[in-house]
């Protein structure tokens, strides 16, 4: 029996249950990084200084304590990463399938090299004995990040089944294949937009 | 019942992708010069100018984005 609604839109609510169900799951996400943002923002409303006393060092500026140019890079990477995501869709839709092999390979590695570059700023944290629970700036930074990392690790699974085993359904139902990459695409979206918003909070302000 | 106006396509969030970092860009290019002009930081400057620089390559980037795929709906 096949899923119905898969392409083609439901009458009664004008779209397709994936993009509804995206949707729904997104509005969810929003709530639950909205909650961790509210959090850094009381926090930092009540701390007596900012962000504070870590490692036996006392910083006045998150950019003394976070590498601001590593963090660029990173923002710079995700950023890449949603424009060849949305390149691999776009292929898809010009019945393109090399190219979108190519764009979709692409936006993995990206996200792959952007948990390297995360993991080495840990690394770098960890040594200089900067741990969560050193301070309230430590604490909500690990897992504001932390959280994100999981959700780019979450967008890498999915994406990789796409490129891989998931993409024999190009051949089978192309429609649902375009259809199942551009919901892909709207969480990847999604992910890189937490970036935008978390970079310029935790490491500037 | 849920509208149509209500979900977005990939075009549109991307578009919104797009603008969010060419707002991030501009303000980051904004906050590195100003700590130059604080601090006599070169570095800064330069990496502010870079900045300013991809904030204008993502608006061109984001127009030719639009006329490619203007054939493609918004929802």
């Amino acid at each position: 029996m096949d899923i119905p609604y898969t392409v083609e839109e439901r009458p009664d609510t004008g779209l397709n249950n994936a993009k509804l169900g995206i949707w729904l799951f997104l509005a969810s996400e929003v709530m639950l990084f909205g909650g961790l943002f509210s959090a850094y923002i009381f926090l930092r409303i009540g701390a007596p200084e900012w962000p504070g006393t870590m490692a036996g060092q006392t910083f006045a500026t998150s950019f003394e304590v976070l590498n601001v140019p590593i963090g660029t890079f990173n923002t710079f990477v995700l950023i890449a990463s949603s424009v060849t995501m949305v390149m691999s869709w776009a292929s898809l839709m010009m019945k393109d399938f090399k190219k979108y092999k190519l764009y979709m390979g692409l936006t993995i590695l990206l996200a792959l090299a952007f948990l390297v570059v995360k993991g080495f700023e840990y690394g770098g944290k960890f040594s200089a004995g900067m741990f969560p629970s050193e301070s309230t700036f430590l604490a909500i930074y690990f897992t504001l990040t932390g959280l994100h990392g999981l959700h780019v690790i979450g967008g890498i699974v999915v994406n990789a089944y796409f490129w891989g085993p998931g993409a024999k359904m190009w051949e089978t139902d192309p429609d649902r294949f375009t259809n199942r990459i551009e919901i892909a695409g709207l969480y990847w979206h999604f992910v890189d937009l937490v970036w935008i918003f978390l970079f310029p909070t935790i490491y500037l302000l | 019942m849920v509208k149509k106006e209500f979900t977005l396509s990939l075009k549109a969030f991307h578009i919104i992708f797009i603008v969010a970092a060419t707002l991030l860009a501009f303000g980051f290019g904004g906050w590195l010069i100003y700590y130059h002009i604080e601090n006599s930081s070169y570095t800064f400057l330069f990496l502010g100018l870079i900045h300013l620089i991809a904030g204008v390559g993502l608006i061109a980037y984001g127009k030719r984005f639009l006329q490619k795929l203007k054939h493609v709906s918004y929802m």
